[in-house]
């Protein structure tokens, strides 16, 4: 079943520049295929991704990029929300985020987890697969 | 009187064709080519070799070809030899190309190494492009080093990194580009 709820404050819009950075980055000289890793933040609007090592897929015509695939502990900062997963795979022509592996959603004080969770940039909302729980932390926001 | 003729005539040609090289005019050829004597004193004075060009293959097994505008060795370390325009192509077992060039060089015949300075530019055919100031390539293991700031561009958008190296490919593993010492990217998702 499906679980929504929002997630962060309206980012501008899907072309907004990307930023990132990395203590160091890879690039095969074959197949062009490029690997951030140490460090990684990704930035995009009021949007914060940071992880150990994101990998950069290109789309079919090599000269855009796909997607990012994040992973080693990825944490995912958007106004006053954040969410924590193990991977997390954001597919920028849309604008989704898909994590998974120890979801865990922290909003004002509620702590929601599930399997996986995508967080859509283009309506600012969160979307729960799997068993969720939801865990009221009473008394700390 | 025919017969005498029949002697005569032959004798005469014979006569007139050896004063041929007799009195012909000496002309040297040496002399009558355009040298102009200031560029014979360039010439001298650089000792230089015009469009050098050396061809081999790194260890890894990749071509790799160097060639420059012109070759001045250093009077004091013949090893040492000063180039300008330099272009290195790596050539690689699938066709790809990193082009490395610059406005100089110090090609060090003894360790076969290049140390380009100048505006070094590197395209790699796999469509990015670097840009930084110094960058040293040995050109044995075709590998490549650049301790100062390099710019980029590819299809993952423009960045900039504090330091990078080239790793050449070994057995089976391509040749790695790695920038150090913090990267930052930009990428336009709406642009290219």
């Amino acid at each position: 079943q499906e679980f929504k709820v929002d997630f962060g404050v309206s980012t501008s819009d899907r072309d907004a520049p990307i930023e990132v950075s990395a203590n160091a980055l890879s690039v095969d000289q074959a197949t062009g295929k490029a690997i951030f890793d140490g460090d990684v933040e990704i930035t995009q609007g009021n949007m914060r991704l940071t992880a150990a090592l994101v990998n950069v897929v290109y789309d079919e015509a090599g000269n855009k990029i796909a997607q990012l695939l994040a992973s080693g502990g990825v944490n995912i900062e958007s106004g006053k929300d954040s969410a924590e997963a193990d991977t997390a795979e954001y597919d920028v022509e849309s604008g989704v985020i898909r994590m998974a592996g120890n979801v865990a959603l922290l909003q004002q004080g509620t702590r929601i987890t599930a399997g996986k969770m995508d967080v859509n940039l283009n309506d600012n909302t969160a979307a729960f697969h799997g068993r969720v729980r939801t865990v009221l932390q009473p008394g700390n926001n | 009187m025919i017969a005498w003729l029949k002697i005569l005539l032959p004798l005469a040609a014979l006569v007139l064709l050896s004063t041929l090289f007799l009195f012909a005019r000496p002309s040297n050829p040496i002399a009558t080519l355009p040298f102009a004597q200031v560029e014979i004193e360039e010439k001298l004075r650089s000792q230089g070799i015009t469009e050098p060009y050396f061809a081999g293959q790194t260890t890894a097994g990749d071509l790799i070809a160097l060639r420059a505008g012109s070759a001045r060795p250093n009077p004091e370390a013949l090893h040492l030899v000063n180039s300008d325009d330099v272009s290195v192509d790596i050539t690689f077992p699938d066709g790809g190309i990193a082009r490395f060039t610059s406005k100089s060089a110090v090609v060090n015949t003894d360790r076969q190494t290049a140390d380009l300075a100048g505006d070094v530019e590197i395209n790699s055919s796999t469509g990015f492009d670097l840009h930084t100031q110094q960058l040293s390539l040995n050109l044995l293991q075709g590998r490549a080093r650049s301790d100062v700031i390099v710019h980029g561009s590819g299809p993952f958008g423009e960045f900039e990194a504090g330091s990078m190296v080239y790793s050449g490919g070994s057995e089976g593993q391509n040749g790695q580009f790695r920038f150090d010492n913090g990267v930052k990217l930009i990428y336009m998702p709406g642009s290219n």
